[in-house]
């Protein structure tokens, strides 16, 4: 390394004159200042993931004939309201009921989720107690155990219990997630200092109130950020709702494949419906957006 | 924030809106490209073109995910190395490539990963493609998750879509060891320069 860079690196320095002390102090601040093309290439990424919404929006706005029209207009039409009336009224869809399915299954799982690996992390980070190292990486490893390996054994149990086309098939087996007991375990191991828990245990808490007083309090910003994440996890989830609800009792993803898979397919119906099912998660965004860019950004793995 | 937005639209809306714009014939996609002269795309027939219109449906998802992993990775790179190699006379491109990439090695490495083994398994988008959604007529954009779920599913072959399931799990560990072999091997050779 030391005998070729000078040699590539002198060349230039010699026929070029020396910097200015003017041009000197730019070129150090152009560390931090992007060129116009910067801009330009934000802006085109920004489009790219805002336009296919607004174009949701603008189909769904519309009517049977918008999406074809060569001369449509790019501004949003009046039908959305009576778009988004048909998917609600649409029979084979149960729109109402897929999205309060939707609801409990998110905030049960989110708030389980959060729950039992606030517990289990609380147990691998503070408690000492036989092959507790060798139970982390095992937990650990099966994060890299992809879903579609369990998937059919699974729905053989779920048929077996009877379980297939309610929420039970659903919820129970995302109940706790190896992901979130790793999160859990890596905050509480670094946030929360031993000395807390030996005050708690000299003022005389047993094991239960320790955790509950002490270790869940000092959890808080991680297991919202838990939460948050298994929500929207949940909330997008299609695979295994799909495979193991039917459209009597479905999710919302399952419903919008439904509404998908009608004979004829009037998109301006089918776009409102995507947006539709879109929209809590848009307020949620709205809301704590900021903690989902800082929750990725810490280190959030994807579902 | 905004290139946030995608990951919460979730994958069958994505697949819906994307389906929409890539019409055979009316299709958005298709009309602008008529624009600039370029013929039409046959996305439904095509294997290629089918898997392409796949694959920006779920860059369109995970781009800006994937961006703000890079991003705590950069901002975690000290200043200082900017700096001193702004003094030592590197421009933005040499400073992108001799401080930025080598420095963003394990960050590269985890998303190119954690994005290929997700890439392995779609299943959302590909099923949602078209309404049969048996990954096309002549199988042109079947996944493997598509493929168990056809087999165990669509034939109620429980055996084979298990045996499915486990190539996956065996292509996903290959997959995973030859990236972080390429990973290591480039990262290497960037060292040595």
């Amino acid at each position: 390394m030391a005998t070729t860079l000078p040699a590539t690196a002198a060349a230039p320095s010699t026929n070029r004159p020396a910097p200015t002390q003017h041009k000197r102090r730019r070129r150090l601040s152009a560390v931090g200042r992007p060129n116009p093309w910067v801009y330009v290439f934000l802006a085109v990424v920004l489009l790219g993931s805002v336009f296919p919404i607004y174009w949701s929006l603008l189909i769904g706005s519309g009517d049977s004939s918008t999406l074809n029209d060569p001369n449509k207009s790019w501004w949003p039409g009046g039908n959305f309201l009576s778009n988004a009336a048909k998917v609600i009224d649409n029979d084979s869809i149960n729109f109402w009921k897929s999205i309060l399915n939707s609801i409990i299954v998110s905030t049960v799982v989110a708030a389980s989720t959060v729950f039992f690996s606030t517990l289990a992390g609380y147990a691998f980070a503070k408690l000492r107690f036989r092959a507790k190292k060798g139970l982390l990486v095992f937990v650990i490893a099966t994060t890299a155990v992809p879903t579609q390996l369990g998937v059919v054994p699974l729905f053989i149990a779920m048929s077996d219990f009877g379980w297939t086309g309610t929420l039970g098939a659903v919820i129970v087996p995302a109940l706790v997630s190896a992901f979130g007991v790793f999160w859990m375990t890596q905050y509480i191991g670094q946030a929360l200092p031993d000395e807390l828990i030996e005050a708690g245990r000299i003022d005389g808490t047993n094991m239960f109130q320790t955790f509950w007083y002490i270790a869940l309090p000092t959890t808080r910003p991680a297991a919202a950020m838990l939460a948050l994440f298994t929500f929207i996890t949940t909330w997008t989830n299609f695979f295994w709702p799909f495979i193991v609800l039917n459209s009597d009792n479905p999710t919302l993803p399952v419903s919008l494949a439904t509404l998908q898979g009608s004979y004829f397919i009037d998109y301006s119906v089918v776009l409102a419906g995507a947006l539709l099912a879109t929209l809590p998660l848009v307020f949620l965004f709205i809301v704590a957006g900021r903690q989902l860019v800082a929750g990725i950004m810490q280190g959030a793995v994807k579902g | 924030m905004g290139v946030l937005l995608p990951y919460i639209v979730m994958p069958v809306a994505v697949a819906l809106i994307f389906g929409s714009m890539y019409g055979d014939r009316y299709g958005l996609i298709n009309t602008l490209i008529a624009h600039l002269g370029i013929p039409a795309i046959q996305w439904h027939s095509d294997p290629l073109a089918s898997q392409l219109a796949i694959a920006t449906m779920v860059n369109f998802r995970w781009t800006g995910y994937n961006t703000l992993i890079l991003l705590a990775g950069m901002q975690a790179i000290p200043h200082d190395f900017y700096e001193a190699a702004t003094i030592d006379g590197a421009g933005a491109v040499r400073r992108f490539f001799s401080i930025t990439i080598p420095q963003l090695r394990p960050t590269l490495i985890f998303v190119i990963i954690t994005a290929t083994i997700g890439g392995l398994q779609i299943f959302d988008e590909p099923r949602l493609f078209d309404q049969a959604g048996r990954g096309g007529p002549d199988s042109q954009w079947m996944t493997l998750t598509l493929y168990l779920y056809n087999l165990g599913w669509g034939n109620l072959n429980f055996g084979r879509a298990s045996a499915v399931a486990w190539l996956l799990f065996v292509v996903i560990v290959l997959i995973g060891l030859i990236n972080l072999g390429v990973t290591r091997l480039i990262a290497t050779n960037e060292g040595r320069k």
